[in-house]
């Protein structure tokens, strides 16, 4: 059972890992400021030491971001003027639906990790996954500055 | 977020001290069993029953919605002053009107996007590269 809930746990992890390091790469696109930045960090932090407790209010923000990049219509300098506005659309309802899939990652992970193991365990976890999403979200954005992935010819959407 | 299975008379019993519980005659047992099930209360069934924690990290909130249809008969017993009934029905306006804002900004720009995911045009000029594609 408790190799089982081990194995629950670290895909769990893994899968926020992936979502994490795609909000770098979207945080790089949309040149992102720094303090926006350091209000994600905030929100993984938050979510990882609260639970499902952090739902409501990570989700809230996420959507007021989403909700920001309609009204101003922000767009990441890559995309092209001319693609039809229905990709966009598309792309931004996939990015919103993927964060509130993270956001409950984290709940999920950050649920797991208060529960079962003494104060000191319970705080060296948080901070190793803390440590390995703010990896994830660095190595996102150097993907991006990379120009990963690199066969899609982003120009000719 | 899941439900606690309900308390049965069984349950308390059980936390009766086993040397009281001993001396129980069968018959006293089954009327205290009874009188428990009596005491306990029977929840209406709910048409909605949502609740959920918001964790401020200096403190934890519960909020919880619930519809179901009012059975009661008797007058409810408001202990509360005037002031604080005042205060209640104000904190619950402005939640409500909040958590709606909220909900019916997240709703209008999710269909909005779905319409335009599908490349229906309500006002032709507004997108960006529309009709290439």
């Amino acid at each position: 059972m408790k190799i089982r809930a081990a194995f629950s746990l670290i895909w769990r992890w893994a899968a926020l890992g992936l979502g994490v390091g795609l909000w770098g790469w979207w945080l790089a696109a949309f040149s992102a400021p720094l303090p926006f930045v350091g209000v994600v960090l905030l929100l993984l932090a938050y979510g990882l030491g609260a639970g499902w407790g952090s739902l409501v209010p990570i989700s809230a923000a996420i959507s007021m971001v989403v909700t920001a990049v309609v009204v101003h219509d922000i767009f990441p300098p890559f995309w092209s003027g001319s693609t039809p506005y229905k990709y966009w659309a598309g792309t931004v309802l996939a990015l919103w639906m993927i964060g509130l899939a993270v956001t409950c990652l984290l709940a999920m992970v950050g649920d797991r990790l208060r529960q079962d193991h003494p104060m000191r365990d319970r705080w060296s976890g948080r901070l190793a996954v803390l440590a390995s999403l703010l990896l994830s979200l660095w190595v996102g954005g150097r993907l991006y500055q990379v120009q990963w992935p690199s066969w899609v010819s982003w120009g000719n959407l | 977020m899941g439900g606690r299975p309900l308390p049965t008379a069984a349950t308390y019993l059980a936390q009766v001290d086993p040397a009281v519980q001993d001396s129980f005659t069968p018959q006293q047992r089954a009327e205290v069993a009874r009188l428990i099930e009596l005491a306990i209360p029977k929840p209406a069934p709910k048409l909605i029953d949502l609740r959920f924690t918001i964790d401020l990290l200096i403190s934890r909130y519960f909020i919880v919605l619930i519809v179901g249809k009012d059975r009661r008969r008797a007058a409810r017993n408001v202990t509360v002053s005037q002031l604080t009934q005042w205060g209640n029905w104000a904190a619950a306006v402005v939640l409500l009107l909040g958590f709606n804002l909220a909900l019916s900004m997240s709703l209008f720009i999710l269909a909005y996007l779905i319409k335009s995911a599908l490349g229906i045009d309500l006002f032709p000029g507004h997108f960006r590269g529309i009709g290439q594609g």
